[in-house]
């Protein structure tokens, strides 16, 4: 295999894939990138075992072939090597090592038999159906912070993507949660997605397929199977397993009949969160909130005796009621509210579920439990 | 009082497929029964299947119902006006937790319309049928007829497999040295079990942290306090 291709075109695929690769692995080949000349085109891909990208880019090739070669000192290789500067990656037959030279620099890596490279991608998925980039970031968006990040809770380590009904409006439902707040975001079901089976997305490839929505402005080629997801963009495809474990029936902790309304302009709301909670101990990180008609108190105190409250004008007109939750997460949902659009939480008391919405946006919902403060 | 946080209450799906349910000596004989049907003795092909609670009588009767297509019934919902929609057209009938029954009359009834379509009951309880006071001695005459299979209180091994039964259905992953370590310290009991696996989860799911030893100590610690040990 001989290639000719400039560095920032080699960087950016080259940076999707490294990203994949784990820095310890057991398995050798699993620590590399594997690359593939042909037509004009050098494919990379990389795999975990159970999520794997393929990129593409235009390049000469002098000559067709394949190898592997270790992705992250290729990345960081690459990365190195002066902006605007060609880069020659050349492997020699069975000579075990692939050369890199780039102006006056030159290294040599060692190679694994592509043979060795596991295939995870390749099969055809059942259902498919097309997202646009924003469609797809909005999904991620408003439901990626509420994953379980506990890895024995296995079936909570991802986004439950389904498909489910709004009243009589088929559509498409993205569900997370950690068991102490859930995160909803829906949108009209897609043409194609109709029967999609339902599945769990892990988070470590909700991680890598926000980097790539990121870098796209187009659509995005979404195709699954009971045990495969993929999503296509122009020039990279990403596949992955998805969690062998049954998602929770989360519609029975959306409480329906909660009637103390809190209406509050959300980044205002945040940064008074935030400033209270500056007293709150980093392991409990509650703050309390204390309604009473058309004002919001929060306070927190720490085992010290440090205190603090402020006073924020709010449209609330029930009965009082005094409740207490976790800062941090009363600033992430604050966080999906738009600046300068109004949170809604419908409360009902201080040990069952709250339920916050966005007043300019009826696609997203969250529950958050509160804390006993 | 230390800030806490409250869990969302998600529910789980207990598995009750035959091959979910765990044999030892202490319950293989109920097992054994409910594999045996439709062979259970004439007139009534009927069983009382006796145990404590939390030992798996729903499951045994849910595996039965699977195989005899029989209708569920829990006898506290049991009334004589209500027994032709709870029983319907079928032939068998599954009556659990027959000591929370509130009228005795239903259950005759139903006894009664089964045996006439020639069906078979199964009965679910913590006591035995003869040792419970109906008051109504025509039931209770029927129900003494019934062939009893117990269910013991559960050896080390079925302890075993009953706390990773209930692990598994919670869909939380514990390694076997941590439920070695619940079954060398726990009270020997299936409601012990249940309880102790409903505490593990919630604590966990609070605290978001694995199942571990650290959490299986207090768990048992916590379970005994409010036992009042």
């Amino acid at each position: 295999m001989k290639i000719t291709i400039d560095r920032a075109a080699l960087l950016k695929p080259l940076a999707h894939v490294q990203s994949v690769v784990e820095r310890r692995n057991t398995i050798p080949i699993l620590a590399n990138v594997l690359l593939r000349a042909a037509d004009g085109t050098l494919s990379l891909t990389a795999t975990d075992m159970d999520l794997d990208v393929v990129e593409s880019v235009g390049c000469s090739v002098d000559q067709p072939g394949q190898t592997t070669v270790p992705a992250h000192t290729l990345y960081e290789i690459v990365r190195k090597l002066q902006d605007g500067s060609e880069v020659e990656l050349t492997a020699v037959g069975d000579s075990g090592r692939m050369t890199i030279r780039a102006g006056r620099s030159n290294f040599s890596l060692p190679t694994l038999p592509m043979e060795e490279f596991p295939a995870l991608s390749g099969d055809t998925l059942p259902t498919s159906f097309v997202l646009s980039a924003a469609d797809a970031k909005t999904l991620i968006d408003r439901t990626r912070f509420a994953i379980s990040t506990e890895e024995t809770r296995y079936y909570l380590n991802g986004i439950f993507l389904h498909e489910a009904k709004a009243g009589d409006v088929a559509v498409l439902r993205a569900v997370a949660t950690d068991g102490h707040r859930l995160a909803r975001v829906q949108m009209p079901l897609p043409t194609g997605a109709a029967g999609m089976p339902a599945v769990i997305v892990p988070r470590k490839a909700v991680q890598e397929i926000r980097k790539l929505i990121e870098e796209t402005d187009g659509d995005v080629q979404v195709s699954l199977s009971e045990n495969k997801l993929r999503f296509a963009f122009e020039s990279s495809v990403l596949t992955t397993k998805l969690i062998d474990g049954t998602f929770p029936d989360y519609e029975r902790v959306i409480p329906t009949g909660n009637d103390k309304m809190l209406r509050v302009e959300s980044s205002m709301f945040k940064r008074a969160v935030d400033r209270v909670a500056t007293i709150s101990t980093e392991k409990s990180r509650s703050v309390k909130l204390s309604l009473t008609s058309g004002t919001l108190t929060l306070s927190a105190n720490s085992p010290d005796n440090a205190q603090a409250t402020e006073e924020v004008d709010v449209d609330y007109a029930a009965a009082a009621i005094e409740i207490g939750f976790n800062s941090r997460y009363l600033m992430d949902i604050a966080d999906q509210i738009d600046e300068g659009s109004k949170a809604v939480f419908a409360m009902a008391d201080a040990a069952s579920p709250t339920v916050v919405t966005d007043e300019s946006d009826d696609g997203t919902l969250y529950v958050l439990m509160p804390m006993r403060v | 009082m230390t800030p806490s946080q409250l869990i969302l209450d998600l529910g789980y799906r207990r598995a009750l497929g035959r091959s979910d349910y765990l044999v030892t000596a202490c319950n293989a004989d109920a097992a054994a029964w409910i594999d045996r049907w439709p062979d259970w003795p004439a007139p009534l092909r009927g069983l009382a299947i006796v145990g404590p609670a939390e030992c798996g009588k729903t499951h045994l009767g849910a595996v039965w119902r699977r195989a005899s297509g029989a209708v569920a019934v829990n006898a506290a919902d049991l009334t004589v006006d209500g027994l032709p929609d709870a029983l319907g057209d079928a032939t068998h009938a599954a009556v659990d937790d027959l000591t929370g029954i509130r009228a005795p009359q239903a259950l005759l009834h139903l006894y009664n319309t089964v045996a006439e379509r020639g069906g078979s009951v199964l009965i679910l309880s913590r006591t035995a049928p003869a040792r419970c006071d109906f008051g109504l001695p025509d039931l209770a005459s029927r129900l003494a007829t019934l062939p009893i299979a117990m269910v013991g209180p559960p050896d080390e091994a079925l302890l075993a497999g009953v706390l990773g039964k209930h692990f598994a259905d919670r869909q939380v992953a514990v390694r076997e040295d941590v439920v070695a370590y619940l079954v060398a310290r726990m009270e020997r009991s299936f409601s012990a079990a249940y309880r102790l696996v409903d505490r593990l989860d919630r604590l966990a799911l609070a605290e978001g942290r694995k199942v571990d030893r650290a959490l299986a100590k207090r768990a048992l610690a916590d379970d005994e306090t409010d036992r009042g040990e």
